[in-house]
């Protein structure tokens, strides 16, 4: 039992089709960059954690092909999948493989490339006996839960809109990001065409072709290659119950994150949330799903999420700024989004974020979202 | 540039899903007598649609049937105008169209199904609506059409 | 785009543990293996870790966290794990789901433990051999560009490997069969405990690789054995369960692991049991710990996965 630390990062673009790449080149690509930016190669590898929503291309097992493009061959490299929060999930596998005491540096890496794919097909292959009758993709499902959400906490469109504005005005900054439209207006968002009421386009995340790598390393080791490692503090991970129907108003209780939030905050030592937190990179594939994240993660009080978005305070220069790197909205190549997110907040705290560096991030929270309902919570500090 | 070369594969591939002890008795039910049957958790009380092996929040088997009925209450909805392929048939679905989660009357948790109202401006969360079913029945939960405003309640 | 083959075995670290803390082997469970067209996965994966929890005197209660072990496209639904949610008791739970063979998902469990995350694990793996057609289904494992086109699956790669083996016969499949399995890891002492592991990916490409060997296999029996202090696994081990999914293998991956005609390989009859893919290895383990609750000493347990056992995974357990 260690404490390991993310020493460095690195990803592809993300964007709408990657013709130039194949996955493993995807792969190899965000690897070489995160093993550069740790000033490693690969011979310094012990091990690799993989993370691809495979059906999505309607493949089998393809980490037998793409291993080999995080540098898997002869290595211990083992696949996760767990929906949407596949990357987050194995952002925790790779922690736990460093911290374990069997390896010293462990690599992750996850990639999509929707492109290639069906990946509504793929999407709608939940139970063939129920919830594929009526399959209507991330968008149908998410309008349903919207339609509780704004019944009961009254968020209007508007509010809603600026999330997906602040998300695309951030990603600007972001020279990986897939959607980069800085001078993006709520009323731009509000006349995108209606998906599935009262989502608009501009609501809802693209889907990316992309790949994100992080590169762990064991105390000990992490000091030594690396002047300002984030170290992980908490990992946490919580899944629901199988069918839509099962959740009772989701967005509005999202048990499943209140509660992970809330172990990684006790472990940490986290009291206020929108205080002692510095940067937090959440995974909101819908821009009303951040306004509903907000509550459960605490940054504000129930049914004041509207006001928090209003007032600024998730802005890049506002008191905990959400998403600088902007976010799920902005690129969502599904299998690397998880990792994105991981990646971004460790970019914060390691000071390496570039134009969207929110100045002295100490304490970075990292989200993912997946499934119905699942989530994962990991919080990343400067301080051991 | 030159274009990149793209090299195509069609996926045929068919599954024979086992439906389980749970869901045979559920289609069988339905089929013979369009019945909607769900299972009631002895630990909470929650009657589940659908029926499955364990209740997932107290862990402890599902033994007790449930007579469901076929009329319920609206407690999400959205209109869908964003193209749909359907998974079942593999062709568009018509669009725009209206779907629902319907808590039907007996049941805790929703289920989620068409709704095909009147007028789409009256919608909203708390509406009463009941089943209209198609006259072959399969076993399926497409033997419900789709669900539509309760009126003579 | 090029990879390096250059890779090193041995680690240079300090750092690294040379053994494995104590973590034992509570409780094992499975269904039967054959084709069950009309049980759905949920059921047998429920039976699966009913068995487990009843075989370690356990409750859901006392597990901290579940690896799962299934393939979307065997199971034909997207991230497949979502049907078991509620039987491997992972509602308001965490729960880890690898792709791959069931003790991969072991190995990653133990990792787990090390790392001071949780204490007791059940592990589970499933998979409906019956449900699809395995050799239309694996197609789709090898890359899109050069091998898929070519048509090979996993039943023409293994012909493949067993001609340069020398057998101009195809070779024989273990019987496809619907089942799961589960393990229950855990902190608590017990007799039997996890002494060592490895597991390894190897090249995809079958023509860059040597067919009449595993390096994969010799890579993860390596770190295995290194864990376990085991030098010379032929005099030391007291039986092996190794996954030959088709009938050559038995002898490639005996060799591999250095165990040439090992007289106690695959007491339980191998494969032909019918534990299906991605099941297999983690019924391996199975096997190895009810012989070793018989007979003291050290066990090995093999899984693998992919084109000709391109994924392998070995665990050394004692007592």
């Amino acid at each position: 039992m260690r404490r390991a630390a993310i020493i460095g990062t690195g990803q592809t673009k993300h964007a709408k089709a990657h013709d130039d790449m194949n996955q493993a080149e995807l792969v190899r690509q965000a690897a070489t960059r995160a093993l550069s930016d740790a000033g490693i190669t690969f011979r310094e590898v012990d091990a690799v954690v993989l993370a691809n929503m495979e059906l999505f291309e309607g493949r089998a097992l393809p980490e037998m092909w793409v291993g080999a493009g995080a540098g898997g061959y002869l290595k211990p490299a083992i696949k996760i999948a767990t929906g949407g929060t596949s990357g987050t999930s194995a952002a925790i596998a790779g922690y736990h493989q460093c911290a374990s005491g069997l390896f010293d540096i462990v690599l992750v890496v996850g990639w999509e490339k929707h492109s290639e794919g069906a990946t509504q097909t793929g999407m709608a292959m939940v139970d063939p006996l129920w919830d594929r009758n009526v399959a209507s993709g991330a968008v149908g499902n998410f309008a349903l839960s919207i339609s509780q959400y704004v019944a009961e906490r009254g968020v209007t469109p508007a509010q809603a809109a600026k999330v997906a504005v602040k998300a695309r005005r951030n990603a600007a900054k972001n020279p990986y990001a897939h959607l980069q439209i800085p001078d993006l207006t709520v009323e731009q968002v509000l006349r995108s065409p209606m998906l599935a009421d009262p989502v608009h386009r501009l609501d809802m995340c693209p889907q990316s072709d992309g790949a994100c790598a992080l590169v762990y390393a064991a105390q000990g080791v992490a000091e030594k290659l690396c002047a300002q490692p984030a170290w992980v503090r908490a990992a946490v991970t919580r899944h629901d119950q199988p069918y839509i129907g099962d959740l009772d108003r989701r967005l509005v209780t999202m048990r499943t994150l209140r509660d992970a939030a809330r172990a990684a905050y006790h472990q940490v030592g986290i009291v206020e949330p929108r205080k002692q937190i510095d940067v937090a990179e959440i995974y909101e594939p819908v821009s009303y799903a951040e306004l509903a994240w907000y509550e459960a993660l605490g940054f504000c009080a129930e049914g004041k999420a509207g006001e928090l978005i209003d007032e600024g305070v998730t802005e890049m220069n506002g008191e905990l700024p959400v998403n600088p790197s902007g976010g799920v909205l902005s690129s969502n190549p599904v299998g690397a989004s998880g990792v994105l997110r991981v990646a971004e907040a460790a970019m914060q705290v390691m000071g390496r974020a570039g134009a969207h560096q929110i100045a002295d991030a100490r304490v970075a929270l990292a989200t993912g979202y997946g499934v119905y309902a699942w989530s994962d919570v990991m919080i990343l500090s400067a301080d051991t | 540039m030159t274009e990149l070369l793209k090299i195509s594969h069609t996926m045929h591939l068919e599954w024979r899903y086992g439906v389980g002890a749970s869901f045979h008795e559920f289609i069988a039910a339905l089929r013979a007598r369009a019945q909607i049957l769900g299972r009631r958790c002895p630990g909470c009380q929650r009657v589940y649609l659908p029926p499955r092996p364990v209740c997932g929040n107290c862990y402890v088997e599902l033994r007790d049937w449930v007579e469901v009925r076929d009329t319920g209450t609206v407690r999400a909805f959205t209109i869908v105008h964003t193209p749909i392929i359907d998974p079942t048939t593999g062709a568009r679905r018509p669009s725009p169209y209206t779907m629902a989660l319907i808590q039907l009357d007996g049941a805790d948790t929703t289920l989620n199904h068409y709704l095909e109202a009147s007028d789409p401006t009256k919608l909203r969360i708390g509406m009463r609506v009941r089943a209209v079913w198609r006259a072959q029945r399969m076993g399926l939960l497409g033997d419900i059409s789709h669900f539509t405003e309760l009126t003579d309640e | 785009m090029s990879y390096t083959h250059n890779v090193s075995l041995t680690h240079s670290a300090s750092q690294v543990n040379t053994f494995l803390p104590p973590i034992s082997i509570l409780g094992v469970g499975r269904t039967v293996y054959a084709p069950q067209p009309g049980t759905a996965i949920t059921e047998l994966v429920y039976h699966a870790v009913q068995a487990a929890l009843n075989d370690a005197g356990l409750t859901m209660r006392d597990v901290d966290t579940r690896v799962t072990a299934s393939v979307d496209l065997w199971d034909g639904l997207t991230a497949s794990n979502v049907a078991i949610t509620e039987v491997v008791g992972a509602v308001m739970q965490p729960e880890a789901r690898v792709a791959g063979d069931g003790l991969l998902a072991a190995c990653h469990a133990v990792t787990s433990i090390c790392a001071g995350a949780y204490r007791t694990v059940l592990v589970v793996a499933h998979c409906k051999a019956t449900m699809s057609d395995p050799r239309a289904l694996s197609n789709w494992t090898f890359d899109p560009i050069y091998q898929q086109p070519l048509d090979l699956d996993d039943f023409s790669a293994a012909a493949l490997q067993a001609s340069v083996l020398g057998s101009l016969a195809p070779p024989s499949h273990a019987p496809l069969a619907d089942g799961a399995a589960a393990i229950i890891l855990s902190t608590a002492a017990a007799p039997l405990t996890i002494r060592g592991m490895g597991w390894a990916l190897d090249e995809h490409y079958l023509g860059d690789r040597d067919l009449t060997d595993s390096i994969a296999l010799r890579a993860a029996a390596q770190r295995a054995f290194a864990l376990a202090g085991i030098a010379d696994a032929k005099r030391e081990l007291e039986c092996v369960e190794i996954s030959d999914h088709f009938d050559y293998q038995r002898a490639l991956w005996a060799r591999a692991l250095g165990l040439d005609d090992f007289p106690k390989l695959n007491m339980s009859g191998g494969l032909g049991r019918g534990a299906p893919p991605f099941v297999a290895g983690l019924d391996c383990l199975i096997e190895i710990v009810l012989r070793l609750r018989e007979t003291p000493g050290l066990g090995l347990a093999h899984g693998c996965w992919g084109p000709a056992g391109q994924g392998q995974a070995v665990m050394v357990v004692g007592r």
